[in-house]
Formats: C-alpha cells, sequence, structure tokens
C-alpha cells in the first residue's frame, strides 16, 4: 500500500470487482448485494505505486435506533488483500493502515464497529481497529421434539410495513438495536444472494405480523438467526417455536439453537422451553467511537442478533 | 482489578470520590514501593476509608482479615504502594497468589484485589495516575512465564478499573460471566450410585491428589491441596464454610464448599463456593447436589447457586439438573504474560470457582 486509501464508495464498482476476483474476495453478485445496503456503504480501499487497488476492507452500515434517536454501527465483514504487506519492525500493515482509514472515513452518524471475528481475524482487528472483546456469546440449544399439533406459523416471502410495527412493539426494553424495517429485512433475508435463509412467522386473525424468525439450515441444527417477538407475549413466543420445530422436522434438523442476550428475557424464557446454554468459541468485538456505546454499557444494553453480524 | 464484592454496584469505582480533600502531600514525594512488615495500618487505613465513602454497606476490614487474605495465603502475596514520606498509602495495587497447575506443569496466576488509589491523589496528576503507576512495577516484578511468575492476573474489575485497565495496563475479557442457579424445588437428582458424602471440619491432605486427579483435563487450575483450601475456606476470619466431600468408600469423588450468603446483589442463597467432582461422575454431582439442597433447606435459603466456566463439562450436567444459566454484573478480565496463555487459550482450558474469586 503505497498510495492514499480511499472511501469505498470512491471506487467504481468494476474496479472493486476486479479487485475482490484477484484476492479471493466476494463474488461480484455479492459486492453489488453490499453496495445496494440501504443504509448505504462504508470501506477503505488501499492502493499501490501504481495506482491500483490492492486491498480492500469491507464494512456493512446498520440502521439503529438509541437513546431516541437514529444512528450507526458498522458491521466490519471482511478484509482483502492481493499485496499481503505484513506489519512489524514498526510498520503499519496494510490492515492496519485500512482500519486507520475505515475509521477516517467515517460519517457522523458512524457510532460504533462491530465485529465477530474468527481468532485469526480477531488478532488484526484487535491492532487494526483497536478493537476490544464485548461478551463472549453462548448458543441455546435443544433437541426437537416430536411432532405435537398443527404449527400456527406461516412461511414469509417477504416484509412489509408490520415489520417496523413489530420491531416498535419490541425495542421499548432495548436501549440500543438495529431498526427492523422492510427495507433492512428484505435487503438482508431475501435479496441476499444465496441466502441459505427463511422467514417464519406468526399472525393473528386480523393477520397482523405477531413475530418472526429469520432460521438458517446448519446440517443438523435449525439456527435462530433473527428472533423479533415481544416478550410480554410468550405464546406467541411458543407458537412460534412450535412452527420452527415443525420446519426443523420437515428438513430433518434435530437441533434448534439461538443466539440471545444473557440480560434479555427471553434468555431465560427458552431455557424454560427447555433450551440449554452451550459455550461457543464466538465473541462480539467492537471499537467505539461514542462515549456512551463503551463496551461495558453495549454488553448490557445492545440487542444483537446472528443475522445483524453476518453470523 | 478490585473484585471486592461491593454491597451494589457502583457505576464509578474505588478509584473515585465525590468527596475532594485538599492534597495532604505533594504527590512529587510518594514513593512507589512493594509491601513492607507493618505497612498493612496503614494500608487498612485508607482501604477503609476509600471504600467507605463508596460502598454504603461496606464493614470495615480487621487487620486480622487483612494478614490472613494476604500474608497467610499459601501461594503468597503481591503489594504495591505508594507511599508518603509519614507511611501514609495514597495507593495501591495488590493481588492475591494463586498456585496453579499449568498445561500439565506448575505455574502461578494471581487475582488482582483492593486496588486503590485516595481520592485526594486523583487531583491535578497527570494520567496516569498511582494506580497504574503502581501496576507497573507489580507487572514488572511478578509477570511471566511459568513456573516462577504469574503468567496471568486476572480478576473481576468494577468499571473504572477495566477502563484504566484497558488502557495502561493490556486488560482483556476473558469471559462474560454467567452463573448457575436452582430453586431447591426445582433440583432432578438421580442415584448417587454407592457415593456417600460426609462434612468435614478440615481437609485431609489427600485431596490435593484427588483434585489433581480430578481437574486433570483442564489445562489451568488452581491448586487445591490442604493448605490452600484449609487458608481459603477453614482461617477465614470473616466467613464459615461447609465443606463436604463425597467418596465411595475411602476413595474420592467429589467435593463441595458450602455457606449461605448474598452474591450478585441477592441475599441469602445458598452458594456453592468450591466444586470438583471427577470427570463423569453422575453419581457423585447428584450426591453431593442433594447434600447441598438439604443444607440449604435447613438455612433457609431458596436455591442453590454457583459459578463455573462454561466449558466445564459439569456446566451441561448441572443444567440437566435442573440449574439454569443468568447473567452477572461481573466480567472475567485477564492479562497475560506469556502469549501461549491468551484469552482464548483461558476461555477453553481454566477451571475455576467462586472459590476462587474474593467474591464469596
Amino acid at each position: 500500500m503505497d498510495g492514499a486509501a480511499r472511501p469505498l464508495q470512491d471506487v467504481p464498482p468494476e474496479r472493486l470487482f476486479a479487485l475482490c476476483a484477484h484476492t479471493g474476495g466476494p463474488a461480484p453478485i455479492e459486492l453489488g448485494w453490499e453496495l445496494a445496503n440501504p443504509c448505504g456503504v462504508r470501506g477503505a480501499v488501499a492502493f499501490d505505486a501504481h495506482g491500483e487497488p490492492e486491498a480492500l476492507l469491507l464494512a456493512r452500515p446498520l440502521r439503529v435506533w438509541s437513546g431516541g434517536a437514529e444512528g450507526c454501527f458498522v458491521h466490519v465483514v471482511g478484509f482483502h488483500d492481493a499485496g499481503a504487506r505484513p506489519g512489524g519492525l514498526g510498520r503499519r500493515s496494510t490492515f492496519q493502515r485500512l482500519g486507520a482509514a475505515l475509521v477516517a472515513f467515517r460519517s457522523e452518524e458512524d457510532l460504533v464497529y462491530t465485529g465477530l471475528p474468527d481468532e485469526g481475524a480477531w488478532r488484526s482487528a484487535k491492532a487494526a481497529l483497536e478493537a476490544e472483546v464485548v461478551a463472549t456469546q453462548v448458543v441455546l440449544r435443544r433437541a426437537v421434539a416430536p411432532a405435537s399439533a398443527r404449527p400456527a406459523t406461516e412461511r414469509l416471502e417477504t416484509f412489509d410495513h408490520q415489520a417496523r410495527w413489530l420491531w416498535e412493539r419490541c425495542c421499548g426494553p432495548w436501549p440500543v438495536s438495529v431498526l427492523r424495517d422492510d427495507r433492512y429485512l428484505n435487503w438482508i433475508t431475501f435479496a441476499r444472494p444465496g441466502r441459505g435463509v427463511e422467514v417464519h412467522g406468526v399472525r393473528d386473525g386480523d393477520g397482523i405480523l405477531r413475530a418472526y424468525a429469520v432460521v438458517r439450515p446448519a446440517g443438523d441444527e435449525l439456527d435462530i438467526v433473527d428472533w423479533l417477538c415481544p416478550p410480554d407475549e410468550p405464546a406467541v413466543g411458543e407458537a412460534l417455536i412450535a412452527g420452527l420445530e415443525a420446519r426443523a422436522r420437515a428438513l430433518g434438523a434435530g437441533l434448534l439453537t439461538a443466539v440471545l442476550p444473557p440480560w434479555s428475557p427471553w434468555f431465560a424464557s427458552f431455557q424454560r422451553a427447555g433450551f440449554r446454554v452451550h459455550p461457543s468459541d464466538a465473541f462480539l468485538a467492537v471499537r467505539s467511537l461514542s462515549r456512551r456505546h463503551d463496551s461495558l454499557w453495549l454488553r448490557d444494553h445492545f440487542w444483537v442478533q446472528p443475522l445483524d453480524l453476518d453470523a | 482489578m478490585h473484585s471486592r464484592q461491593l454491597t451494589r454496584p457502583v457505576s464509578s469505582g474505588p478509584l473515585s470520590s465525590a468527596r475532594e480533600r485538599p492534597l495532604p502531600i505533594d504527590p512529587k514525594d510518594l514513593t512507589i514501593r512493594e509491601y513492607r512488615p507493618g505497612d498493612e495500618v496503614a494500608i487498612l487505613a485508607t482501604f477503609n476509608r476509600v471504600f467507605q465513602e463508596i460502598d454504603p454497606g461496606f464493614e470495615p476490614r480487621s487487620l486480622a482479615e487483612w494478614r490472613w487474605q494476604y500474608l497467610a495465603n499459601p501461594s503468597g502475596w503481591r503489594i504495591w504502594l505508594a507511599v508518603d514520606p509519614e507511611g501514609g498509602v495514597a495507593s495501591q495495587y495488590a493481588g492475591v497468589g494463586q498456585r496453579m497447575r499449568l498445561a500439565g506443569g506448575e505455574g502461578s496466576f494471581c487475582q488482582a484485589v483492593d486496588s486503590m488509589t485516595d481520592p485526594a491523589y486523583r487531583r491535578g496528576l497527570k494520567r496516569p495516575g498511582f494506580f497504574v503507576l503502581t501496576a507497573y512495577p507489580f507487572a514488572k516484578k511478578h509477570g511471566g512465564p511459568p513456573p516462577d511468575h504469574d503468567t496471568i492476573v486476572w480478576g473481576l474489575p468494577v468499571p473504572s478499573a477495566w477502563r484504566i485497565g484497558k488502557t495502561y495496563l493490556s486488560y482483556e475479557l476473558v469471559r462474560t460471566q454467567l452463573e448457575l442457579a436452582a430453586p431447591l424445588e426445582a433440583l432432578e437428582l438421580a442415584g448417587s450410585h454407592g457415593c456417600e458424602v460426609d462434612e468435614l471440619s478440615s481437609w485431609p491432605e489427600e485431596v490435593g491428589a484427588f483434585t489433581a486427579q480430578a481437574l486433570e483435563p483442564f489445562g489451568a487450575s488452581a491448586v487445591r491441596d490442604a493448605a490452600q483450601l484449609d487458608w481459603r475456606f477453614v482461617k477465614n476470619p470473616r466467613h464459615d464454610y461447609v465443606l463436604a466431600r463425597a467418596r465411595r468408600g475411602s476413595r474420592w469423588c467429589g467435593l463441595c464448599v458450602y455457606r449461605k450468603g448474598a452474591f450478585d446483589g441477592k441475599e441469602d442463597r445458598g452458594l456453592l463456593c468450591d466444586w470438583v467432582v471427577s470427570p463423569g461422575d453422575d453419581g457423585a454431582r447428584h450426591a453431593l447436589l442433594a447434600w447441598a439442597r438439604e443444607r440449604a433447606a435447613r438455612d433457609g435459603a431458596g436455591e442453590l447457586t454457583l459459578v463455573l466456566p462454561d466449558r466445564a463439562p459439569d456446566w451441561l450436567a448441572l443444567q440437566a439438573a435442573g440449574f439454569r444459566a443468568a447473567p452477572t454484573r461481573y466480567f472475567l478480565t485477564g492479562r497475560t504474560f506469556d502469549r501461549r496463555y491468551d484469552m482464548r487459550w483461558l476461555r477453553a482450558n481454566w477451571y475455576y470457582t467462586l472459590g476462587d474469586t474474593d467474591l464469596v
């Protein structure tokens, strides 16, 4: 990285596609989907001495609601490097330089960078973004029960304005959460190339969406990657779980899993419903640009789901 | 890292106080040095004053208690102080030593506790403050690779200590600490398979061999020999504990230490302060739980509570017996002095219980 870094949005898509093809980054269709994010784009691109792109730090802004106002959390998606220039002996790596550039290019509304790194990415993220671990994750898991009554759920093929109604009914106790409306949800689920997820919901007699879950089949598991149900409506939650179990049985999955913040009432509710808490290797890492949203505060106040973290 | 169990959560820790006093002495005249015999009177005076100001439920610590916690610990003490010319203590960075079994060999960890700075010495000073300045020589002397140094300095810090520690002292998060709790009526116990439980007044010598064997699958665990366990649970001047051994004939298969008390802001809990069961011995686990349930019922405690790493096999086995996981205000942090033993390694390999901490 001999030239200056530039914001992702300043680089023509075809040059990004070529860079990604060269570095094993996302395919054009995937990168195109990132660039179509209704919340905008974030990222930094490094250039070599000849003015050719040589590395990309790709990030994904997510609109959040916090303290009565909208802002952005920026999820760091991946780093793709053709130059492979490591740091050391006082020299910053390309990742470190792009991390600094990403922060320098931030929008005024960007509050926090998030990531769910594996161990290799974590070492780099710690150095490049001055990231810190907020919380270690545990997974709620239970065996799929035998078939019972006919489930009262339906499979959704799109989200409409009711998604936001539902989120607004849920988000009151959440000091910060990704704003769930049809634009975000349709983009992150149905519009995603090779999406691999399904959405199941519960409606009442008037056709109002009372709860939904985004699930991803993964081997013997059906993973709940997004759960939205008012905690004071346990019967709706039970109906949704019953529907997901039926779907798991149809897919031949023996286990149902969820990742929920331990401070959420759903963490205890799922245990009452037979889920058990298992360890995992995952941890949420952040770099906060906001004094209010520091790591301790986020640990106890951020309603976050695997869907928000690309997990 | 101050893991004192404050009687209620505080947003700012023992490093701060609303009350400001005039600086009693020029900070340049303070000397940073290791503890010397006799310092404990001045340490306690500052300690009791600092913690009384931030914690209304604080009960002053006695000299006997201080000497027990530090000088009598078979694993040793670590204490660095900022001292004024009259011998007064302005700041302390201290730790309780832990002899460890580490990666199959001997090692040492240290739990940082009771760190403090007299609020009067926080005014007009450039960062870093005395908390950090006392921590630097502490780390230099004690931190390092096994077997002769503290490979990990760990703790359960209050927010202010965490913020300073991660900025200046390389503190990192090991784990968001959950607890396991079970109302007595929710326990679902199976047979003990011939395992019996008896209460002890002190720990016999063979406890060391048993715990070494039972905890062998873990890469890191504190040495639980008779000297260490007697110090922690029998000679403790503040709390009375009940010691239990599970055995088949003369063969040990588990141990449990119980007392009724407060944890994480909830009173009257049946605390399982230490918990070691031979791997896979369901009978021993159920026998000890049956014993603890009866103890707790007699005490009027409504539930049993313990803390374990979520990687321990008993984490899931206890959930099968009726325990449920719940969040606590605590988060386990560490600073490594050997890259082989980073936070990820600790998450996967370290066995600890409430008795490893100074919370119960």
